[in-house]
């Protein structure tokens, strides 16, 4: 692969890597964007890295996982990176937050879930990605995400009854 | 109760949209632009060893050649010799009679100059 055509498969990787991100960043697409920026500059520095033994996309959201991990981490002044107060119902300070997310039910579902089962959702479900690729991107063995996804699951079934979901 | 189907329907449902990628992947771009290019995405690195190793396997072939026609030449001086010595044999009575009693020592001599030539003509190849 070179240059153009790192660019170009990038092109086609980043919108499903952006809005990933923007779901873990509680719908703050500007904090999303640079994480998602960064990830994609040390993929491209780093390329050699990549042994073609994962796909590309599984590559390429471990190292957006580990940015946000990061950035979540050592960020701790700002309101978004707190994750209990993603659950929270206040309205959020964040002008882009309230167009972040189609619709605040999925906020407020997944903000209910803890940190892991909320990453394993997302992945699972909004990124179609497998139970194999989810370990690749998390580090975690393919049994916890498994359990994660089960709890996970539990509750998104709980919440979507609760507002009557599907039901004609 | 919802099963996953619904489950799936309604996170992507409600999944933010992340437009605007033109303007993303034009400020991507021009970061990218202002940093080195890493070998392994130069292109270079590949090429230089694609042709180092189509080097090396013209090399190889080369000599197995070489190896093959010299083989092939050894190969065609003992018969010639083993030939010449038959017919001497055949014509020459006393001869006969000498390569009977000494076949031994006759046989042994033979093979030394096969092994002499084979050794002689490695000594010609150079890597």
């Amino acid at each position: 692969m070179d240059k153009e055509q790192f660019i170009r498969t990038v092109a086609q990787e980043q919108e499903s890597l952006r809005r990933f991100l923007r779901v873990l960043c509680g719908g703050d697409s500007f904090r999303a964007d640079d994480i998602a920026q960064e990830a994609l500059l040390k993929a491209y520095l780093s390329f050699e890295k990549f042994q073609g033994r994962a796909k590309f996309s599984t590559w390429l959201f471990r190292i957006a996982y580990n940015c946000w991990y990061d950035s979540a981490r050592t960020s701790s002044a700002r309101e978004v990176v707190s994750l209990d107060e993603v659950g929270s119902d206040r309205p959020d300070d964040s002008a882009d937050a309230a167009a972040g997310f189609q619709r605040q039910d999925l906020r407020l579902a997944v903000s209910a879930l803890s940190e892991a089962e909320r990453i394993v959702v997302l992945l699972f479900y909004m990124e179609d990605k497998t139970v194999k690729d989810i370990e690749a991107i998390t580090g975690m063995p393919s049994g916890t995400v498994r359990s994660h996804l089960s709890r996970a699951r539990k509750h998104l079934r709980e919440y979507l009854d609760r507002l009557g979901y599907g039901r004609p | 109760m919802a099963d996953d189907k619904e489950i799936r329907k309604f996170i992507k449902s409600g999944a933010p949209d992340v437009g605007d990628s033109g303007r993303f992947m034009k400020d991507l771009e021009r970061q990218i632009d202002l940093l080195p290019v890493p070998a392994s995405l130069a292109g270079r690195g590949k090429e230089r060893c694609g042709d180092e190793a189509a080097a090396i396997l013209a090399m190889a072939k080369s000599r197995k050649l070489q190896n093959g026609v010299m083989s092939a030449a050894i190969a065609v001086v003992a018969v010639a010799v083993f030939a010449v010595v038959f017919v001497i044999l055949q014509t020459i009575p006393h001869f006969e009679e000498f390569i009977r009693t000494y076949s031994v020592y006759v046989m042994s001599g033979f093979s030394v100059v096969v092994v002499c030539s084979v050794l002689l003509s490695l000594r010609h190849i150079s890597i």
